[in-house]
């Protein structure tokens, strides 16, 4: 037990992996057909059961038609029994499937308790209408009792859910077994075959999507086999006793019997499947976060830019740099936002203006001009890549300017006189 | 955030260099630091500072835009608006929540949608007059808080010749030129 997780008793993935997966996808387009085909005829073939509720043989016939249509081929197992009969009205069965009590009420005509799991229309058409579990388990008791009269049986699944049927039982549930005194084991086994084998339990998938699976696949065996009874001793509780029986099910499908119950298994579906769509939404949330912070790097550096233009830049280019150089170079094109802090519109154009003359035409000033005596404007032809250049171009474009400054003051205020040299 | 500055700083280095206003020069010193910038700007035409070319040094924040940065002249300096340490006394040199002066009717303050250029560019008309805050100009009793320079902005006030001297006296000496 210490050894078994929680974990195993479910299976975490539909499909098999690895090449056992190939046969499978082949099949694909044949199984959603015929699953189609079924769900068709067996609503129709559920209604017609309904409709003879009370007729026992033909009800029973109908059903077994429609087992064979659905896929579920059963095979029952006397050969540990003295007789072909039943010890018990009372079955007591593992939960492989959600149509356990579908293939069992075909097999036995028992009713069932309903199943929790599944919705009210179909426990009824099972049978199982007659028995409200939210009277409690008294009415159950009181209805067992009355059993030997009305010649019917029932079936409990006292696990309450349903396990992959490979590793090990579930706690049964107290309450069941309650005021019982002998029982009939029965041990269902499930096979599917090999081109199809997709598991008859993943965990977190919703009753009506595991009868859709059954659909699916080409058919399911279901193995009944019935054990021995079991009478529960007077010294004995009621717990005792669920356990005894879990044990021998457990023994005879070779598997463990646990100690989890239904309550570790929503637990695990809890932390299977609802987490991972919650850490999917925190990363997102977090890659969000990590854009916003990147646009708002970016907006400091050009405040002008519209946040949602640089958002769309940094989508693609995952990059602070990238998309202020993007934007630098005028490769992107955007209406400048004019900021509400207390600036006066004539500045605002300004700040604007490094987009529109930063493109292609930014290096306008021809070097002609720039060469003139007694220009004053200081533009370099081009900024070059390497701080060498650029450090050189600075310390010249300085003298120059100073130069021409100077010549022109002494053109201007004919300083020549002096004997002063412009050079 | 030095990160981002930089980037800024590179940025407007770019666009001063292939795209000054004319007159004004402007870049880092070395660009090892790229916090410390030399500018030159060139006195406006028809003012008492014409034709001179002034050097100054800008100190960016590693804030910087969301600060402003300081400028201060290196060269002598004559005006209402420079402390005799060169240091420049702008609006557009302080952040709306920064207020030494007194400039609380002042416009143009500093935010990041300002730059290096506008500072500049504010800096040449504070050289062609557009003293600011005026008001101190007509105060009748000059006080610690009434200007950068209270020298300047009496002279300029009362002595207008002789402030023009003095102008023209710095213009020739930016220009190596003899006064």
């Amino acid at each position: 037990m210490t050894a078994t997780s929680i974990k195993d008793l479910f299976d975490d993935a539909r499909c098999p992996d690895g090449w056992k997966f190939v046969p499978l996808l082949v099949y694909f387009p044949f199984g959603a057909m015929l699953a189609t085909i079924r769900l068709i005829i067996s609503l129709q073939m559920l209604l017609a059961a309904s409709a003879f509720q009370n007729v026992t043989i033909v009800k029973k016939f109908i059903l077994r038609m429609m087992c064979n249509i659905l896929g579920i081929i059963i095979r029952e197992d006397f050969s540990e029994l003295r007789f072909k009969t039943q010890a018990s009205p009372i079955l007591v069965a593992n939960q492989s499937t959600p149509v356990d009590n579908l293939v069992l009420h075909t097999a036995t005509g028992c009713t069932t308790v309903p199943n929790p799991e599944a919705p009210s229309a179909l426990n009824w058409l099972l049978g199982a209408h007659d028995i409200k579990i939210s009277q409690g388990f008294q009415q159950l008791t009181r209805i067992l009792q009355e059993c030997p009269s009305n010649q019917t049986s029932i079936l409990l699944q006292p696990e309450g859910t349903t396990t992959n049927g490979r590793v090990g039982l579930l706690k049964f549930q107290e309450g069941y077994l309650e005021g019982v005194k002998k029982v009939q084991p029965v041990a269902i086994q499930i096979w599917r075959p090999p081109t199809a084998t997709v598991s008859p339990c993943v965990i977190g998938t919703p009753w009506w999507m595991e009868v859709l699976w059954l659909l699916f696949v080409p058919c399911t065996v279901f193995c009944l086999r019935y054990l021995p009874a079991i009478v529960k001793s007077e010294r004995e509780t009621t717990d005792e006793f669920a356990k005894r029986v879990q044990g021998i099910i457990a023994r005879r499908l070779d598997v463990e019997a646990t100690n989890f119950t239904v309550g570790d298994k929503k637990e695990l579906e809890k932390k299977l499947v609802i987490a991972p769509v919650r850490q999917q939404e925190q990363r997102l949330a977090q890659r969000n976060a990590e854009l916003q912070r990147m646009v708002s790097q970016v907006r400091e550096v050009l405040p002008y830019v519209p946040a949602d233009v640089v958002r769309k830049d940094l989508m693609r280019t995952k990059s602070v740099d990238i998309t202020i150089s993007n934007i630098l170079e005028g490769h992107i094109s955007f209406v400048p936002v004019m900021p509400s802090s207390p600036v006066k519109s004539t500045a605002d154009a300004e700040a604007a203006k490094p987009k529109e003359q930063s493109g292609g035409s930014s290096a306008a000033p021809s070097p002609a001009t720039v060469g003139s005596s007694s220009s004053l404007i200081t533009a370099a032809s081009s900024f070059p890549k390497s701080a060498e250049e650029r450090s050189m171009s600075f310390k010249e474009r300085k003298t120059r300017l100073i130069e021409n400054a100077r010549r022109r003051y002494i053109e201007k205020h004919g300083l020549k006189e002096f004997g002063l040299s412009a050079s | 955030m030095a990160g981002s500055a930089l980037r800024r700083l590179m940025a407007e280095y770019k666009q001063l260099t292939l795209n000054p206003p004319e007159g004004i020069i402007a870049g880092p010193i070395n660009e090892e630091n790229f916090f410390e910038w030399e500018a030159l700007i060139t006195g406006p035409e028809g003012t008492c500072f014409e034709g001179g070319v002034f050097p100054a040094k800008l100190i960016f924040p590693p804030d910087y835009p969301l600060s402003p940065p300081k400028m201060q002249f290196t060269c002598e300096m004559f005006h209402p608006n420079i402390y005799s340490d060169g240091r420049v006394c702008i609006s557009i040199l302080h952040a709306p929540g920064d207020d030494p002066m007194g400039y609380e009717s002042s416009a143009e303050r500093w935010s990041p949608v300002q730059s290096v250029e506008k500072i500049l560019l504010s800096v040449v008309s504070m050289l062609a007059g557009c003293f600011e805050p005026i008001y101190y100009l007509n105060a009748t009793e000059p006080n610690d808080e009434s200007g950068a320079n209270v020298d300047a902005a009496k002279m300029w006030r009362e002595n207008r010749e002789e402030f023009n001297k003095i102008a023209e006296r710095l213009v020739r000496r930016t220009l190596g030129l003899p006064p």
